[in-house]
């Protein structure tokens, strides 16, 4: 690709460089390529052709002995019945669920598999930090096994492991099991899209609405326990066409004084294409801009303003780690996409023994199952199917202009196992322009959101 | 270059986003980071309005210019030389259509930054451990030579010095062990002498079970063609650097690298140097059809400041040819590149972040992850940077190699040889 790109934005022009990560301001009377195209002698930014990048046995073998997070499927069952589910009739996945509890042979598998490398493999000095996750179906469905698993793990995993434990949960046995959480000191997840009416999406099997049950579990929690609830319990709210992100903020922060995370509803897998039309509201949605951008960009987990993508992405500004100022041949980000290398910050037990990268992943990629006595991955099988996907996908990595901000995983892409593959964050030239038009005209309008990016990021 | 003002249309001065600017009460330096050309501009009260406007945070390196500032002669002369050398230039446009350039500006993510996200272990955007970078492993302490300076070398180069210290061949699988949990690219080994070290060669075979870059600092005069073939045979990938000082026989150097010529990938010469007169024979020794990669360090012992000030320290004429990228500008901002992610191993377990202070631990006894997160919390070698007295107002601080354990030896402030900058002549 051209390493200069000319962008008009408004009545202004600019070359921007992916190279020198920098936009040159063109005008009339200026001899705007000079600059880039001389003495271009000194140590600047290599962007990696990313065809030649692969997966090696050896960095998942390394993963899968000390994945950050073990998260256990304890129950495919749920006591409710959400319109929006995953697992639901508006989606694919729906098809692919049984009901099935987890097994406490299939949990012991996978506990002595780590008890054992933590013990024999795992170095007495390196302290290891590991969330032991709990997911469903409803997980609290399956606190008998849970709380299995937790006994076994105190009794037997060595001390220099750090153990914590986390938990999704809807919220509607919280109150019965909340001592027993708070005991182990639980993160949980609790779902709450807003006040009543903005839940109505949440119900039982029976249609009849949660809401009233998890919001009145969630206000004992946080008048008995406040310091546990202040400090472990995180609301999870979906955007869709019942509520909105001011409603969502404004009831959450007032009647439990808590900061949402807001997620937009999957478009992935989706079956019932009419229904999610109805249902689905973008958090890019023009609302965001009659309220203060500043107080609810907290709440969003994946999506940033156009400015923020700007200085993220395309400025060279923005830093994330120490190691990126550093000169270091690193392989691992020259893998196309930023998929995590598999079971680096993840694996997970599905209910039925299934093995899979985490848990938004579909039942269609396990990378193993959990045998009767061991483990049964096949790291080579793995590694060839990371590598096809990578090259599939390296292409666009290599015309797309966030190459190196990346926070695109494979699985989310269309067509990932064919060479047609379509990655939804590709950014383009078009895109580019796009945004830094987008960028450029609010800095105009207002030059102090750029700083009130700045202070986000 | 005319400069009109009419109607709507006013003269906009612009800076490019690949320029630096740097200030301090004499003179204002402006750095082009893709070429490394830079204009040292003498204050004038016009010239400094306009370029704190320039750096306000919302003008976006871009200002107006009224007729004040474009009938004085500095300033116009101060135009010229920006818009002659693709700094920035002066465009003719109403105020919806001025531009906008992002500067240069190192925003750092918060969870990196706050310390406190360490101390809590919340440190899971980039784990802590993810930091360590290089290991430098001291196999034993134990050598029968005493050579002079053997204690004062290794606090300026990766270097051997005697203690009476072993690490065991199981201390050394235990580190061994968690090197292969973590990122370390580069593993140093060095002694007393390193040939010397119980079971050496079956603790090279260990060695050679980690995927990082071994490399083996021997001293010349421990080194022998069949030691270092030994060594190059159970670990035909390790890199050798064979450590030389000029008080020693070039002739045994040059008949030990003879019989060495086939092993050219895996052995860098380093040579120690501490006076003229062994930078004058190095010169000719390297001038003989030397085949081997090499290296050189300076050393000071104490009585060579003159020739340490002659050969390391800048000049005025050095510091107008730094040449630097965005990243090591950026980088100079926060952390120290010599010694950011390395940690040096003594043959007892202890661990120094930088062997001229505090242990920071014992590898045998503490959890590594304590002890790199004490590194970044307590901020010693890692993140020095040239925020001293004498280097915080100097215009080159963020363009100049970050400080060395030299500097602090010599008490010195800086490696400047000539601190008056203010006869430095415009350029361009």
């Amino acid at each position: 690709m051209n390493d200069l790109t000319e962008i008009h934005a408004g009545n202004s022009k600019y070359l921007y460089s992916r190279q020198y990560d920098c936009m040159t301001y063109i005008s009339s009377n200026n001899k705007y390529k000079n600059c880039l195209d001389d003495d271009r002698d000194i140590n600047v930014k290599k962007h990696n052709n990313r065809n030649n990048a692969k997966l090696a046995n050896i960095n998942i073998y390394k993963a899968l002995l000390n994945p950050n997070q073990i998260v256990f499927e304890v129950t495919e069952r749920c006591n409710l019945s959400c319109v929006y589910c995953a697992y639901g009739k508006m989606y694919t996945l729906g098809k692919s669920r049984n009901e099935y509890n987890m097994k406490w042979e299939t949990a012991k598998v996978v506990l002595d598999h780590y008890i054992n490398i933590w013990k024999k493999i795992f170095p007495h000095n390196l302290r290891q930090k590991c969330n032991i996750g709990f997911y469903g179906g409803e997980a609290l469905l399956g606190i008998d096994l849970i709380k299995k698993i937790i006994s076994y793990i105190e009794n037997n995993a060595p001390k220099n492991i750090n153990i914590t434990y986390s938990m999704t949960t809807n919220g509607v046995l919280l109150l019965k099991h909340v001592k027993y959480l708070m005991r182990k000191s639980f993160i949980l997840s609790v779902s709450l899209d807003g006040d009543r009416m903005n839940n109505e999406y949440r119900v039982f099997k029976d249609g009849t609405e949660s809401f009233n049950i998890v919001f009145n579990n969630l206000k004992e929690i946080k008048k008995y326990y406040p310091a546990y609830f202040s400090n472990c319990v995180v609301i999870l709210s979906v955007l869709h066409n019942k509520n909105s992100i001011n409603q969502i903020i404004n009831f959450l922060n007032s009647e439990l004084s808590k900061k949402p995370i807001i997620n937009e509803l999957s478009l992935l897998g989706v079956k019932d294409e009419s229904l999610m039309n109805q249902m689905f509201k973008s958090v890019n949605s023009k609302e965001i801009s009659h309220i203060n951008k500043s107080n609810t960009n907290d709440y969003f987990d994946a999506e940033t303003t156009s400015i923020e993508a700007l200085i993220r992405c395309l400025t060279g500004n923005y830093v994330d780690r120490y190691t990126a100022l550093m000169d270091l041949n690193d392989t691992h980000a020259e893998l196309p996409t930023a998929t995590c290398i598999p079971f680096k910050n993840n694996i997970y037990i599905t209910a039925s023994g299934k093995i899979l990268p985490c848990e938004k992943i579909g039942y269609e990629f396990p990378l193993g199952e959990v045998g009767r006595n061991r483990l049964k991955v096949n790291l080579r099988k793995i590694k060839v199917f990371y590598n096809k996907i990578y090259n599939n996908y390296a292409n666009q990595c290599n015309s797309c202009f966030l190459i190196n901000s990346c926070k695109h995983c494979f699985y989310f892409g269309i067509n990932i196992e064919s060479k047609n593959v379509i990655c939804p964050d590709f950014f383009p030239k078009e895109k580019l322009i796009e945004c830094t038009n987008s960028a450029f005209r609010i800095i105009k309008n207002n030059p102090k959101e750029y700083s009130n990016a700045i202070k986000r990021i | 270059m005319q400069l009109n003002e009419y109607n709507n249309i006013q003269p906009w001065l612009y800076i490019e986003s690949y320029v630096f600017i740097w200030k301090n009460d004499a003179m204002i330096l402006l750095f082009n980071y893709i070429n490394s050309k830079k204009l040292i501009i003498k204050r004038t009260i016009l010239i400094e309005e306009i370029i704190n406007a320039l750096l306000k945070p919302d003008a976006f390196y871009c200002t107006k210019l009224n007729e004040k500032y474009l009938s004085d002669k500095d300033v116009r002369k101060f135009i010229d030389n920006l818009s002659d050398n693709s700094f920035g230039n002066v465009v003719y446009l109403e105020e919806i259509d001025r531009p906008i350039i992002i500067p240069p500006s190192l925003y750092f993510n918060k969870m990196i930054s706050d310390k406190h996200n360490i101390i809590n272990n919340q440190f899971y955007d980039s784990r802590v451990l993810d930091n360590l970078l290089e290991i430098t492993i001291q196999l034993t302490g134990k050598c029968s030579n005493r050579c002079n300076g053997c204690d004062e070398f290794y606090f300026q180069m990766t270097h051997c010095y005697h203690s009476k210290k072993e690490l065991s061949r199981a201390s050394l699988q235990t580190i061994i062990k968690q090197i292969n949990f973590l990122n370390i690219r580069k593993i140093n080994l060095i002694g007393g002498n390193l040939f010397a070290s119980e079971s050496f060669l079956e603790k090279v075979e260990d060695l050679c079970t980690t995927n990082s870059l071994r490399i083996f600092h021997i001293n010349f005069i421990h080194a022998s063609v069949e030691s270092i073939l030994s060594l190059l045979n159970k670990d035909s990938k390790a890199l050798i650097k064979i450590i030389y000082h000029y008080k020693y026989h070039s002739k045994k150097l040059q008949m030990l690298l003879s019989n060495l010529s086939h092993k050219t990938n895996n052995i860098i010469i380093v040579f120690v140097l501490e006076s003229q007169g062994s930078l004058d024979k190095l010169n000719k020794f390297i001038s003989n059809d030397f085949d081997f990669q090499f290296e050189i360090y300076p050393f000071f012992n104490g009585e060579n400041v003159e020739f340490i000030k002659e050969n390391c320290f800048f000049n005025n004429n050095d510091l107008v040819n730094l040449k630097s990228s965005k990243k090591q500008i950026f980088a100079n901002q926060v952390i120290n590149t010599n010694y950011f992610g390395k940690i040096h191993i003594c043959s007892d377990g202890t661990v120094y972040d930088n062997v001229r202070y505090h242990s920071v631990g014992n590898i045998l006894n503490n959890y590594i992850e304590e002890i790199v997160s004490k590194i970044i919390i307590n901020g010693n070698s890692w993140f020095w940077i040239r925020n001293n007295e004498f280097c915080k107002d100097c215009l080159f601080r963020l363009l100049c190699p970050p400080p060395t354990n030299i500097e602090g030896i010599m008490e010195t402030s800086s490696i400047c040889n000539n601190s008056e900058m203010m006869n430095l002549p415009f350029l361009s």
